[in-house]
């Protein structure tokens, strides 16, 4: 069963799409939308890089860090 | 060109990916359509942190001359700025750099190298648009690299420097080193990214195999550790019948991955494959043994890339971080977001093993490919048990588990040999009664009250074992793992009986209370028996 009830169409996701924005706009665009999204993103990134590591042969493990 | 919120009451474009989307995404039917989706919306969040790095660095390093020239180089070609923009190593000094300018990272470069690797993305960029121009790029231990195109070895340089790179008519130059026309070359002085090129059925695979850049490791700056070239010829020709496999016998894969795959990165002294968040379509990875090993890596990287993308753009789980789960492909505990990376990437690596095992060919390939398909689905189908109601899971996450699901579903009527059914079963159980017996605790107060409760009212004596042995092993040495774990899969294959194999933990350690409690060991069939029904 899914936990989700959305109709076809809508978007998944939020994430403003700055792809086609002139770096210069990017660094000087002051409207609350991208500043939210830059903040946003800015808390997201955690402490580390978040690495997947995939290996059965390293019979020690891999570090505590790693997620796979 | 696109100004989010640039004219009022009109809204922000926005990365969109439809349900529809999102659930053929979880069965595994990905498309170029939606990697390149996922691709996108990676670039969008690297550009947001570019501002962010922007705000916070100031400009430390001399940031805003290298941001005018990246922005002079977007304007000439933004496709080659993208391409730039969107190099593996790329993200992962942008997400390493915040990190140390938040304080969470130290290293061995001043602060303001870090921040002046701008410089050389911007330079790279310049390059890649035709523009003539000047910059100072970072010089670690004599070397100044150029992400995507390659790196110059600058002669009497500090540890810590910096070179100039100029580009005229006459050419570019890195201090004095004069890199060549097309700069995936060599020259005295120039080490070029060199380019695997291969081609299938019409389908064209180019990917760089980055052993240069400074950034290519996820976890810290490295100094280059150029492949020798009979070296590099053995990666390409890997590549070449690795492309052929893949796009035999995955050709619909194949072709979405050909935009997931930017760049691989050669390891060495380990057999650990890896893929980071900050670098989508990068897989660090050994020289494969063969092209199956090969497509395999490629194949589970792939979808830990692509997963961590869509993570970005709806979030599937609250992780905590807690290592709280056992996740069949590790001795260890895992927290929520390892588990479900896990079930995501060893789904592919199953497909990719059912398809190989369906396939005409030796018997004994097939036979492997059987054992290995049927090994990474119930390690597959354990994982979907843990995630099964796991509040860690946000909405998204439980209908991405799901669509898993569904998938590996549609593979149970898989034909397997019941020989190799039994060995792949094995495997599985001793891992899950490993695991269990080393980190899963009954609690005190229980394994008591249990012990008490069979002591006042034992179950009668279990039928003469078939296994004798594997049971005066566990009275002899009942505290260790080995002894039960051997009785489980004994029990297992033996008498059918899976009452030590599903709690090991639990019977061990209510059989040592008994022992402890009346002096004597009780018989653990009858107790194993008596327990599965409490």
């Amino acid at each position: 069963m899914n936990a989700v009830q959305s109709p076809a169409a809508a978007p998944v996701s939020d994430l403003v799409d700055v792809t086609g924005l002139d770096l210069a706009h990017l660094a000087s665009a002051d409207d609350e939308t991208l500043l939210s999204a830059v903040r946003g993103l800015r808390a997201a990134l955690g402490p580390a890089p978040v690495l997947t590591e995939a290996g059965t042969q390293d019979p020690g493990g891999v570090a505590a860090d790693l997620e796979c | 060109m696109l100004t989010p919120g640039a004219q009022p009451g009109t809204p922000a474009p926005r990365h969109t990916l439809s349900w529809p989307v999102f659930d053929a995404f979880a069965r595994g039917a990905q498309d170029e359509r939606t990697v390149l989706a996922l691709r996108a919306a990676h670039l969008s969040r690297r550009l947001l942190l570019l501002r962010a790095l922007l705000d916070e660095a100031g400009d430390l390093g001399g940031a805003h001359d290298a941001w005018d020239l990246l922005v002079a180089a977007q304007r000439r070609a933004p496709a080659s700025t993208t391409a730039v923009l969107s190099h593996p190593p790329t993200g992962v000094w942008l997400a390493r750099t915040l990190r140390r300018l938040r304080g969470d990272l130290d290293g061995p470069a001043p602060l303001e190298v870090e921040a002046g690797h701008l410089h050389a993305v911007a330079a790279a960029a310049a390059v890649r648009a035709g523009l003539e121009f000047t910059a100072r790029v970072p010089v670690r231990r004599g070397t100044a690299a150029l992400p995507s195109l390659g790196l110059a070895h600058v002669t009497g340089a500090r540890r810590w420097d910096t070179a100039e790179v100029r580009r005229t008519a006459a050419g570019l130059r890195v201090g004095q080193v004069a890199v060549p026309e097309d700069p995936a070359r060599d020259a005295p002085g120039w080490w070029g990214l060199r380019v695997l090129r291969a081609e299938s059925a019409g389908l064209r695979l180019e990917v760089p195999l980055d052993d240069v850049d400074p950034y290519r490791d996820f976890r810290r700056p490295l100094l280059p550790a150029r492949l020798p070239a009979d070296e590099v010829a053995r990666w390409r020709s890997l590549l070449r019948e690795t492309w052929d496999l893949l796009v035999r016998e995955q050709p619909d894969t194949a072709r979405a991955l050909r935009p997931g795959l930017l760049s691989l990165v050669p390891l060495h002294g380990t057999t650990v494959s890896a893929s980071a968040s900050d670098a989508f379509g990068c897989t660090a990875l050994p020289r494969p043994h063969d092209p199956a090993e090969f497509a395999e890596t490629l194949l589970h990287e792939f979808q830990h890339s692509t997963l961590h993308a869509l993570h970005d753009l709806v979030p599937l789980h609250r992780d905590d971080g807690a290592a709280r789960f056992c996740a069949p492909w590790r001795e260890d505990p895992r927290p929520l977001a390892g588990l479900l990376h896990g079930a995501f990437a060893f789904t592919a690596v199953a497909d990719f093993w059912r398809v190989r095992a369906n396939r005409p060919g030796p018997d004994p390939r097939r036979r492997c490919a059987r054992l290995a398909f049927a090994h990474h689905r119930s390690r597959v189908a354990a994982a979907l048990d843990a995630l099964h109601g796991e509040p860690g899971l946000t909405a998204a996450g439980v209908r991405l588990v799901d669509g898993v699901r569904e998938r590996t579903e549609s593979w149970r009527d898989e034909a397997v040999p019941p020989d190799v059914l039994a060995v792949a079963g094995t495997i599985t159980g001793e891992h899950r009664a490993r695991w269990r017996l080393r980190h899963a605790r009954p609690a005190a107060e229980r394994t008591a009250e249990l012990a008490r409760a069979w002591l006042a009212a034992p179950a009668p004596h279990a039928p003469a074992t078939r296994v004798p042995d594997h049971v005066n092993e566990v009275a002899r040495l009942p505290a260790a793992d080995e002894p039960w774990i051997s009785l489980a899969l004994a029990l297992r294959h033996r008498e059918h009986d899976d009452t030590v194999l599903e709690r090991p933990e639990l019977v061990r350690a209510v059989y040592l209370e008994v022992r402890a409690r009346s002096g004597r060991a009780p018989d653990v069939r009858a107790l194993a028996g008596w327990l599965a029904d409490r």
